[in-house]
């Protein structure tokens, strides 16, 4: 005899039962590891150098490829337009007639070595790209955020891809323990490189991002030119195009950008926790000025351009340079230098719950991340960075629903020049959409 | 959650970061559970989730998707646990985790109905769990399920359809051998 059972009800009154509150002392955890940002690393050898230390493992490898081979053969052979490099130290899959990979095709989760897997990820990716659909299924979190390679399927120009090839980049130590490999297609005479990335957190992807971990590496490149993207702030009032070296944030709201040092003495390494101090880029609409002499009470919001340059030069803890007067985007506006010895103290206008109150304090960019927050008459105080900030109040155009626009750069002394320099085209490439 | 904790977390902000775990702290660590039918996997997915989420926040579009996004990074650490965790599981789950949380009216699930449920539900895969719990717990739509893990919403309504199929074949299997060994 069996029971007559609504499976909906059953699971809908079972799963409510069960514990619900995230104990303190993982949340303590985790707090604990994001202080400790530079990520832990595995050492892995280059593929091209792997060795078996014995016997035992050269059989069980064996066993691995044999066992891998049908599937790995469907895909590593025979994959026209693609080369790559071969996983050693296998017998390694020749080429043979036995029909292409479909380009949807997705491994599922087996015991294959890592090079075969990622192998088989790039040699799929690539041949769907060249045959024009599915290569969105190799990627990983591509509708949340810009993991989504430009070029995709075709050049600027609108041709299409007719081979690529992949490589391992080595030589640098990738954060979050991923690999790094670097895609090239060709289409005639363009050729498009990315660089993409394969981690154990998703094995069956894998990962593109636009900074690229922030390395000198640019994440896209066209005939060796890095390819700029569109990002869209305040709720896509305000676009801007930016290519490497800057690293720009894809949120909604006010946005930020970072430029990836370069020259003599910066080390090749990535922003996985290495790097803490950047040259930045900031875009707000209608921050708020809160005066430090003034007891850090609330500030107001300008309500144009010119009168919130006029409360920043009269706040006499601040040093600033003349306003002049500049137009960005076909917005009109004053551009100054401004800047807090390092180690004083700025305003924040805070809520209880520590959010700012309505709008991003105006001097948020030369806030020291390092510092801490320190309650101040009933409000909180950061420390300056004590660097320059290179600063443009625009007013919004009519319909807009923000009335100021400011832009900010934010560098030391010895990268400032460098950083209004990398922002020049980034700022030419403003655009304000209404509403 | 207010738009300035994750502006000031994106940027590197740890405070601000920590107010975002606290704010969706809970969330994920109850979907988690019912995903794992584990307190510590499931601390250890969370803490995986938020880790991951440190790392990428910059990259988040849409900030009005932060929640979603989340239950994303939360079902592949999940799917994760799943994978690395060969430690042997019991078949009956610990009368503790009972004693944690509310409890539906008895009059509708037993003790017997529970262990078969737990029983059915841990011989599911990972990906027909995680269907199942975002569907019965957190009451998404397919179409919403397979927007917050990037799936064909076919894929969402085939998982959803096996998944119930087989708690429910597991249920009744399990009160067949029940009833026959009542009977013998």
């Amino acid at each position: 005899m069996t029971r007559s059972i609504d499976i909906d009800q059953v699971l809908d009154d079972w799963l409510a039962e069960g514990p619900r509150q995230l104990p303190d002392r993982v949340v303590d955890s985790i707090t604990a590891d994001i202080g400790h940002a530079a990520p832990t690393r595995r050492w892995r050898l280059p593929w091209r150098n792997h060795v078996y230390r014995n016997y035992f493992a050269l059989a069980g490898a064996a066993v691995i490829v044999f066992v891998a081979a049908g599937l790995a053969v469907s895909l590593l052979a025979n994959l026209p337009g693609i080369a790559g490099p071969s996983p050693k130290p296998a017998p390694t899959p020749t080429a043979s007639p036995t029909g292409s990979a479909s380009p949807s095709f997705v491994p599922t989760a087996t015991p294959l070595s890592e090079e075969f897997r990622v192998t088989a990820l790039l040699n799929g990716f690539l041949q769907a790209r060249i045959a024009g659909e599915g290569a969105e299924a190799y990627l990983e979190g591509a509708e949340y955020s810009n993991h989504f390679p430009p070029l995709l399927y075709q050049t600027t120009s609108g041709a299409r891809y007719d081979r690529a090839e992949f490589e391992p980049v080595s030589g640098i130590e990738w954060p979050y323990e991923r690999d790094a490999y670097k895609v090239r297609l060709f289409a005639g005479d363009t050729v498009v490189e990315q660089l993409m990335f394969w981690g154990a957190d998703y094995p069956l992807k894998l990962i593109y991002t636009d900074f690229g971990y922030g390395t000198e590496i640019a994440p896209t490149t066209e005939n060796g030119q890095p390819v700029a993207s569109t990002y869209k702030y305040l709720g896509g009032q305000v676009t801007l195009r930016a290519a490497h070296p800057w690293v720009m944030s894809n949120s909604d709201g006010n946005g930020f950008g970072r430029l990836t040092p370069e020259g003599p003495g910066v080390a090749p390494t990535t922003d996985g926790g290495q790097r803490t101090e950047w040259d930045e880029l900031f875009i707000m609409g209608d921050p708020e000025h809160v005066p430090f002499d003034e007891g850090c009470l609330s500030g107001t919001t300008a309500v144009d351009a010119t009168s919130l340059a006029d409360s920043i030069r009269s706040d006499p803890s601040l040093e600033t340079t003349a306003p002049a007067a500049v137009t960005v985007g076909g917005a009109n506006g004053v551009m100054m230098n401004v800047r807090r010895f390092s180690g004083a103290s700025l305003c924040a206008s805070v809520n209880e719950d520590g959010s700012f109150t309505d709008h991003w304090p105006v001097l948020y960019p030369i806030f020291s991340q390092a510092s801490e927050r320190n309650e101040f008459n009933g409000h909180y105080s950061y420390q300056s960075t004590g660097e320059w900030m290179k600063l443009y109040l625009l007013d919004a155009p009519e319909g807009a629903s923000l009335q100021v626009l400011a832009i900010a750069i934010a560098a030391p002394r010895t990268t400032f020049d460098r950083a209004v320099e990398a922002a020049a085209p980034v700022l030419d490439s403003i655009e304000f959409h209404l509403p | 959650m207010d738009q300035s904790f994750i502006d000031r977390a994106r940027r590197g902000d740890q405070e601000a970061f920590t107010s975002l775990v606290l704010h969706f702290g809970d969330r994920l660590f109850s979907v988690a559970y019912r995903i794992l039918r584990d307190t510590g996997r499931a601390e250890d997915a969370v803490q995986q989730a938020f880790l991951n989420a440190w790392r990428e926040l910059r990259n988040l579009r849409d900030d009005d998707r932060l929640e979603a996004w989340l239950y994303r990074l939360l079902v592949n650490a999940c799917y994760a646990e799943v994978r690395h965790t060969t430690r042997w599981q019991p078949g009956l789950r610990l009368i503790t985790d009972l004693d944690s949380g509310p409890i539906a009216d008895d009059a509708q699930l037993s003790v017997a109905d529970r262990d078969e449920l737990e029983r059915a539900f841990r011989k599911l895969s990972a990906e027909h769990r995680s269907v199942l719990v975002l569907h019965h717990y957190l009451g998404y739509s397919g179409d919403e399920i397979a927007d917050v893990l990037g799936l064909a919403p076919g894929t969402v309504r085939s998982r959803l359809y096996h998944g119930r199929q087989q708690m429910r074949a597991a249920i009744e299997a399990d009160s067949r051998a029940i009833t026959s060994r009542g009977m013998a």
